[in-house]
């Protein structure tokens, strides 16, 4: 059995000094729905910045890794009691999975203590979530057949959609991609954020940080372990305009490799 | 072979020369389905001031089956058993019940000579592992306060957790403070750390380093069989047999585990 997601949603938590608990939003889209799997991104070292306004994503080493997770489910039964942020981490293999529809106005995110902002400024910071939700089991679908790479090369703060992508560099029948994951190299890495919308709506990757479609592994370098991806839904029908690579760097450029399976 | 553990015990070989150093027999593990064996890599080992050996490099183990004359692993590196290690991937697999007398490590090294070379040998254990009931899991932290740095530090009872199956046992290395405020061990003190399991007087899982159950650094998911064991007769063991140094760095911290079971 393979486990496919249907969609994955970023949440940002906007930080304050003082302030150790914060609650999920309410009006978000999965409120209602069985939550796969809650990823957390807390990148190593300070200079992240989230796809949606700059601000600086609290980092793993200078700022607190005492982060905690209490989970209730919808009939307000904790499911999860001080779920420890290693657990959530993009990088782990295998973050916890909660598989349960979640109430927003009891689960919390909290440090232990005071969050750590540097000292240099006041400038916003955030927590990235991105939040599994709609999952389904398939049987082992068949194996993709083939698989192309492109490189892209994308300078400071360009976006560029994915039918640039494929009608310029790659020819394949883009209906039938099966997956796609990144590769990235520790040179000239800036942060590129995916989003990839199918043309029915159905289905909804926005802004999904690349590390989460990784699958490659360098050794002796902790930062970088091969992530398994999911599949792709099978009636995935990518919209080839709104779907699109960003550096989010402004100051940056970077280059992406992207393979598509097929 | 299931992948999901249940028991699992540390066993200690003494490597007292260059060249074929013997397991000792385990009555626990004798007849038992071995599924894996970790090498571990720590100075300090439990109820011991003998010193572990902190490098596979220059080992090799042999593996025999239950009738000592089939070897399962003939001289296989010892560093292909380093599941610890970044670049080991996934655990070899045994799959067998196994002759431990019959069983030895050739050591090439001299400077392993005198040490003792630690393995963590895990083992099919029916009577204290379990079926899955339900998909649902919950998911709780405890924290264990160290008063000593030998054995016995226990524990503490939860009546929430009381009877329950559990899946997961996971240790996070980044965390200075848990949730109850709790000063935790610096990960960098993390190795010399053992954990002991005990259903009423078995130990379902023996001395295992804890540093095995950071699953965040693993290719492979590590998940118990829905395995039983009583919080009140539980412990952490400090290695070393109270001549670790630095043993500031233990008493008055704690360690943390998060402990997914059964809903």
């Amino acid at each position: 059995m393979t486990q496919i997601t249907q969609n994955i949603d970023l949440v940002q938590i906007p930080l304050r000094r003082g302030v150790r608990e914060y609650f999920l939003p309410n009006n978000a889209d999965w409120k209602d729905q069985v939550i796969d799997k809650i990823v957390m991104v807390l990148p190593y070292y300070y200079g992240l910045q989230s796809p949606v306004d700059g601000a600086y994503l609290q980092p793993l080493y200078g700022g607190n890794p005492d982060i905690y997770l209490d989970i209730y489910s919808d009939d307000e039964k904790l499911i999860c009691n001080g779920l420890s942020v290693q657990n959530l981490l993009f990088q782990n293999q295998y973050p916890h999975e909660i598989k349960s529809k979640i109430s927003t106005d009891l689960s919390r995110i909290y440090f232990a203590e005071d969050p750590v902002f540097s000292e240099e400024g006041d400038e916003q910071r955030c927590l990235l979530l991105y939040v599994y939700y709609g999952g389904s089991q398939i049987m082992d679908p068949e194996p993709s057949r083939k698989n192309v790479s492109v490189q892209i090369n994308l300078t400071a703060g360009q976006r560029m959609s994915f039918r640039e992508i494929i009608e310029a560099y790659v020819h394949v029948n883009y209906q039938k991609i099966r997956s796609i994951t990144v590769t990235r190299d520790n040179t000239n890495y800036a942060p590129v954020f995916l989003t990839l919308r199918d043309c029915q709506l159905k289905y909804s990757f926005v802004n999904i940080y690349d590390a989460l479609f990784k699958q490659y592994q360098i050794y002796g370098n902790a930062d970088h372990r091969r992530v398994t991806h999911d599949i792709f839904p099978e009636d995935f029908d990518l919209d080839m305009d709104y779907s699109y690579l960003q550096n989010s760097s402004m100051v940056n450029p970077t280059t992406v490799v992207i393979t598509f399976e097929y | 072979m299931n992948k999901k553990l249940s028991g699992a015990q540390l066993v200690l070989v003494p490597i007292t020369r260059v060249g074929v150093n013997r397991l000792p027999f385990v009555e626990n593990i004798a007849k038992r389905y071995v599924k894996f064996i970790d090498f571990v890599a720590t100075d300090y080992l439990p109820d011991t001031t003998a010193r572990g050996i902190m490098s596979s490099n220059g080992m090799f183990i042999t593996i025999a089956d239950m009738y000592g004359n089939t070897k399962l692993m003939d001289n296989l590196p010892m560093s292909r058993l380093d599941y610890a290690n970044i670049n080991a991937g996934v655990r070899q697999a045994i799959g067998a019940k196994i002759s431990m007398q019959d069983c030895f490590i050739t050591n090439m090294s001299a400077s392993n000579v005198g040490k003792m070379c630690a393995l963590m040998v895990y083992y099919d254990l029916e009577e204290f592992s379990r079926r899955n009931m339900s998909d649902k899991t919950i998911v709780d932290f405890v924290t264990v306060p160290i008063v000593t740095c030998q054995r016995y530090n226990k524990f503490p009872d939860s009546d929430r957790m009381a009877g329950k199956r559990f899946r997961r046992i996971l240790l996070d290395t980044y965390n200075t403070i848990a949730p109850d405020f709790s000063q935790l061990v610096n990960q960098a003190y993390l190795n010399s750390v053992f954990v002991t399991l005990r259903k009423g007087s078995y130990n379902v899982v023996e001395n295992m380093p804890i540093k095995l159950l950071q699953q965040y650094a693993f290719l492979e998911k590590t998940e118990w069989a829905n395995i039983i064991f009583d919080f009140n007769s539980s412990y952490i063991t400090i290695g070393g047999a109270g001549t670790i140094t630095g043993q500031s760095n233990y008493l008055d911290h704690s360690i943390m585990f998060n402990f997914e079971y059964e809903a």
